[in-house]
């Protein structure tokens, strides 16, 4: 059965207006309507010979710059990347997807890690991966996107990227081995390109996963194909996912802050939180305090603009409508959250990165 | 979808006017809603949603890139519907089976839109609605209601509960 939420998002996006309304604007407001004639010619065609016609200029292009052209500016040394991309149900767009690209050394361990996307940056924040096996690093990055209600109906996909086809081949036999664990959590898809490549990669003197990287790139940021060719592996990932390094870095500066907000006031915390214990024990046994104790709360978490400090802070508490199922109907529960988080900063500290981080996907998925 | 919008009216400035479809498609629902949330009636909504885009046709000179686009549209929806509302205060439509006959849904069709038109704020309405529109991110709306993030949050959560209790005692009656 639908919930509330998805029947009414389905009602919202079905809503059409009648085609004459844009009509009547155009017309009211004077905005040219196409012609008899505009409509007699058909322009797609023309347009797609115009589009053969350069294709085949470009593959010509790409073909001789082959032959004559330097290899690639992959600095000479053989380096594996790896990406995985997840893309929650809730995800409308391509760059709503999950997306964590790690650097391999020659023994599979992470030597560095990167987000590709704002979700990918929530995901990774707090979390150094560097020295990890790549697979227990790619086990634990499927397993907090799960906890963090990333996980959709489509595959993880997992793609591993090596000038060394025999490099990428032994790197996939050894997940899937180690990702057999995974089975019923979600399903994965790794190094799967023949269905995604339409190109012949053996034409270009490229491997498959290549083939398939600058495809997507081309694709994805309007880079004519010829161009991709000579671009590095991170570069064209760069491309295939939309990576903008200035609006990331802004992302994850930002993203810190909230974090460090978290770890510096702590104490301040602390000292609120235990507060309000103190009035909640003197305010407990009278149901007609309820509202009292929700006010003290709602003062606690809530900051001078009216935004919620980190969304939520006391235990896994989220949003108003479990603070008041948890001052209702499981009191005691919520006490002992609050007695939980006074009496272990560790996990206090968790939940509360746990809590924004949770808030900070609400934010980026709406 | 912010930078999109803004870049369709940019376009439509520099005389592209193939651009103008591409932004009523994306823009189109969320104007309507708007202008529904103060006039709570469809038909009418439907004349403030056309009157904004022709606004906006004649008024483009007004606009440049750094303003937020969406919340300029749902700025001038809202300012049109409202002075409607107040022309015909006393004659807006409440009888549901008077609605305009060119409107394009029944109730049936849209009990949930219905029940929130009905029982929730203008602002709960509008965040409702923004919120659950395809491709508009939290943020977003908050940019495009002017109002922090926190709050968006805030008035969501709230609209989504008051029609999660309507419905439950709806279904226990």
């Amino acid at each position: 059965m639908k919930s509330v939420k998805r029947k009414l998002r389905d009602e919202i996006n079905k809503t059409s207006f009648d085609e004459r309304i844009l009509a009547e604007i155009k017309n009211r407001a004077g905005v040219p309507a196409v012609t008899a004639r505009e409509r007699s010619v058909p322009p797609k065609r023309g347009k797609w010979r115009l589009a053969t016609l350069a294709a085949s200029l470009c593959c010509v292009f790409a073909l001789t710059l082959l032959l004559f052209a330097p290899s690639g500016d992959t600095g000479g040394d053989n380096v594996t990347y790896l990406t995985i991309n997840l893309t929650p149900n809730n995800a409308y767009a391509a760059n709503e997807s999950t997306a964590v690209e790690f650097t391999l050394d020659e023994n599979n361990n992470v030597s560095s890690q990167r987000a590709l996307s704002e979700s990918g940056a929530v995901v990774l924040m707090g979390n150094d991966y560097q020295k990890v096996p790549v697979a227990d690093a790619c086990k634990e990055i499927i397993l907090l996107s799960g906890r963090l209600n990333l996980l959709g109906r489509s595959p993880v996909d997992i793609m591993i990227f090596d000038d060394d086809p025999a490099k990428e081949s032994s790197l996939c036999e050894e997940l899937e081995e180690h990702f057999g664990a995974l089975a019923g959590y979600c399903s994965l898809s790794i190094n799967d390109f023949d269905s995604q490549t339409s190109l012949n990669a053996q034409q270009y003197g490229v491997n498959k996963s290549k083939m398939y990287l600058m495809e997507t790139a081309s694709a994805v940021s309007d880079t004519p194909f010829n161009e991709t060719i000579n671009l590095s592996t991170p570069r064209l990932i760069e491309l295939a996912y939309g990576y903008d390094e200035n609006a990331m870095d802004s992302f994850e500066n930002r993203l810190s802050d909230r974090f460090k907000t978290g770890e510096d006031n702590f104490d301040d915390n602390m000292y609120q939180l235990s507060e309000i214990r103190d009035k909640i024990y003197d305010l407990q046994g009278n149901p007609q305090n309820c509202d009292k104790i929700k006010n003290e709360i709602n003062a606690f978490i809530r900051e001078e603009d009216g935004t919620f400090f980190g969304d939520n802070v006391i235990g896994g508490i989220d949003g108003m409508d479990d603070l008041d199922t948890a001052l209702n109907s499981g009191r005691g529960d919520f006490i002992s959250e609050i007695e939980k988080a006074l009496a272990d900063k560790e996990y206090w500290l968790e939940m509360l990165f746990y809590n924004i981080k949770l808030s900070v996907i609400d934010y980026i998925f709406g | 979808m912010e930078r999109k919008i803004n870049k369709y009216i940019m376009r439509i400035k520099d005389g592209d006017m193939s651009a103008f479809d591409q932004l009523y498609t994306e823009t189109s629902k969320g104007v309507y809603f708007m202008a529904l949330s103060v006039l709570k009636d469809r038909g009418l909504a439907e004349e403030i949603m056309q009157e904004t885009y022709i606004r906006m046709l004649k008024n483009l000179d007004s606009f440049d890139d750094g303003k937020n686009a969406m919340n300029w549209l749902l700025t001038m929806a809202k300012n049109l519907a409202i002075n409607l509302y107040n022309r015909n205060k006393r004659e807006i439509i409440t009888d549901p089976s008077l609605v305009a006959p060119d409107a394009q849904y029944t109730m049936r069709d849209n009990g949930l839109i219905d029940m929130a038109l009905k029982n929730l704020s203008q602002t709960e309405f509008n965040v409702l609605t923004l919120c659950e529109l395809k491709g508009y991110k939290r943020r977003e709306v908050a940019q495009m209601l002017d109002m922090p993030i926190g709050t968006v949050t805030w008035h969501y959560n709230r609209a989504l509960k008051k029609l999660r209790e309507i419905l439950s005692k709806e279904e226990n009656s």
